[in-house]
């Protein structure tokens, strides 16, 4: 059997304190702090990659490919697909073209940009809102953590996300069918290697949601191959051919990017994990009905803001504005209209149905979990009610789950601890003074 | 059930205290409602509607009662909620059921609030809707939904 869920990342078990950091910083209450080290709840986990960010020892270490870029090997001809929020981590604003020949420098056969997809899913998206036959508001599926936090938490909202793939997924279908149609190279033998800011990224390529297969082949943190590009982009030349995807395409790195670009007439933009989660409880009371489109990104400030980036976001966000400014808006009018057959075709939609993936209840049988919430509830109250955290929940009404469970105890948590050790301590004390007073007694009688 | 043991209760009841115009708690029960039937793994379609059902019965309370209460009893088959207010109460239940009445006061209307969908956003959502008003005392709202 098939594992239904994959980590993006790993503890470094001899790094981690069992701090508790992550637990407290996790959004969707995945990781508890167990024997002193971090363990992340599989199907909870969404990939946003806020442990990764959080942990002050670096303990949590985002699962991609090796920095020696050996499995390049393993393919006739590769390919590396650059997200946009690539060109915003440099201090000074390059052109597309030299950061995208200085990765290719680095071993690969060949460079494509993740924007490309961002063009075409833009003509979707227009298209899509136009045929009125979806579900409002439309949820963009651009971001792949934002997909499954719908699949996990808000199931409801499944049927409201674009029948789209992300403008990775897109753009890597179409660089892998050009270079097979160009260089006739077999498309099996083409490896496409994702030079990615973000953790859900590295999950959507391992268990791609909405297709059988991802088109893409591995991923490479941008943070790890950043040294290289920076050596590399001192001797290599700007190379414009490289760089063909739209300027509006490029500012999908920020957040509102995506909607600047597909234009609805009634949008909604959130950026944040919180901020996206509010919104989602938001929509599944029904309160959007007259909104079109929704762009939720879980990273703050959006792609620039992902876990696997060098820049402050901020600074990214300027960089990208400043970029975008010196491109033109637009694809070119043949290709708009080679992308638009292809939409017809159905080239940019899902091939199967995104499942729900709800992991809250605590028993299967309904009865029992009702027992359980109940008992959750008791021993709640039992608690003390601070959430510190150094039980290794993230709450205290977090624990109280865990415990109904089973799965911690109540002396987990110190307070109780503390108190149970008292209440022991001064047994033994009455157990003393009775010892002594049955001594003392007998003595007396003695006398 | 084996003999001499207490027999476990089969339902989870909660009872959640609203003050009128308090928005700083507003929809805090609703939401507390929510997270316990996802704890117990009802189907999202039936926690949706209760969750609807939920927050649009407390709104109506921090709208336009003085105080009241949310009582919700849940069982395997049923999830019963009970909005109880002492407020003006509804002179017309007919009228006020109608989509888009509304008497609200303007104030609270440019705040978002109060655009007549309420009552029959609930009623929609529910399998049973039983609305007792006196006019002058106060309010008691009754929604069943069943598990099924």
């Amino acid at each position: 059997m098939t594992k239904k869920h994959f980590l993006c990342d790993i503890v470094d078990a001899e790094k981690c304190k069992g701090c508790t950091n992550c637990v407290k910083n996790c959004p969707t209450e995945a990781i508890r702090v167990r024997k002193g080290t971090a363990v992340t709840i599989e199907e909870r986990c969404i990939n946003c990659g806020n442990c990764i960010r959080t942990c002050p020892y670096h303990a949590k270490i985002a699962i991609t490919d090796p920095l020696d870029l050996r499995r390049l090997r393993e393919f006739k001809y590769t390919i590396a697909l650059c997200s946009p929020v690539l060109y915003s981590q440099f201090h000074r604003v390059m052109p597309p073209g030299k950061i995208l020949n200085a990765v290719k420098a680095l071993g690969f056969d060949d460079v494509f940009q993740e924007s490309i997809g961002a063009d075409a899913y833009t003509i979707a998206a227009r298209n899509l809102l136009k045929s009125r036959r979806l579900k409002k508001p439309v949820i963009s599926s651009a971001c792949p953590a934002v997909v499954k936090l719908i699949q996990v938490r808000f199931p409801s909202l499944i049927d409201n996300i674009a029948p789209l793939l992300s403008p990775m997924e897109i753009a890597a279908k179409l660089a892998r069918e050009q270079v097979s149609k160009n260089k006739g190279i077999p498309e099996d033998q083409i490896g496409i290697f994702m030079i990615t800011p973000c953790t859900a990224k590295v999950t959507s390529i391992k268990r791609p949601v909405g297709i059988d297969k991802s088109p893409i082949d591995g991923a490479i943190a941008m943070i790890h191959l950043y040294g290289n590009i920076l050596n590399a982009l001192h001797t290599v030349p700007e190379n414009s051919s490289l760089a063909k995807a739209s300027g509006t395409a490029i500012g999908w790195a920020r957040s509102g990017g995506e909607t600047i670009a597909v234009n609805a007439p009634n949008y909604l933009v959130a950026d944040g994990l919180n901020n996206v989660i509010s919104i989602f409880e938001e929509a599944e009371m029904g309160h959007f009905k007259d909104v079109d489109y929704i762009e939720c990104l879980v990273c703050q400030g959006g792609c620039v803001g992902g876990p696997l980036t060098v820049e402050n976001p901020f600074l990214a966000r300027i960089m990208t504005r400043n970029l975008i400014k010196k491109l033109p808006d637009s694809l070119p009018q043949h290709t708009i209209e080679k992308i638009e057959n292809r939409y017809r075709e159905g080239y940019f939609h899902h091939s199967k149905t995104i499942e729900a993936q709800t992991v809250l209840p605590l028993n299967q049988d309904i009865t029992k979990a009702i027992q359980m919430v109940s008992r959750a509830e008791e021993i709640l109250r039992t608690l003390p009610g601070l959430d510190c955290c150094s039980c290794g929940s993230p709450s205290c009404r977090a624990l109280a789950e865990d415990i109904a469970q089973g799965y911690a105890s109540v002396t987990d948590c110190i307070f109780k601890l503390l108190e149970n050790i008292q209440d022991s301590a001064q047994d033994m004390l009455n157990l003393l003074k009775k010892e002594k007073r049955i001594r003392n007694t007998g003595k007396g009688s003695k006398k | 059930m084996e003999k001499g043991k207490k027999p476990v209760s089969k339902d989870i009841k909660h009872e959640y205290p609203i003050r009128g115009m308090d928005f700083v708690a507003a929809g805090e029960a609703s939401s507390n409602i929510k997270h316990t039937l996802q704890l117990i793994g009802f189907a999202p379609a039936i926690i949706r509607r209760a969750a609807i059902a939920a927050y649009e019965s407390e709104m109506n309370i921090v709208i336009h009662a003085t105080e009241g209460t949310l009582k919700t009893t849940i069982s395997p088959e049923r999830i019963e909620i009970i909005a109880a207010d002492t407020g003006p109460g509804i002179p017309d239940i007919e009228l006020a059921m109608r989509e888009g009445y509304s008497t609200a006061p303007d104030h609270i209307r440019e705040m978002g609030f109060g655009a007549g969908m309420g009552l029959p956003n609930i009623k929609n959502v529910s399998d049973e809707f039983t609305l007792d008003s006196t006019f002058g005392k106060g309010t008691t709202l009754k929604v069943v939904i069943y598990n099924q």
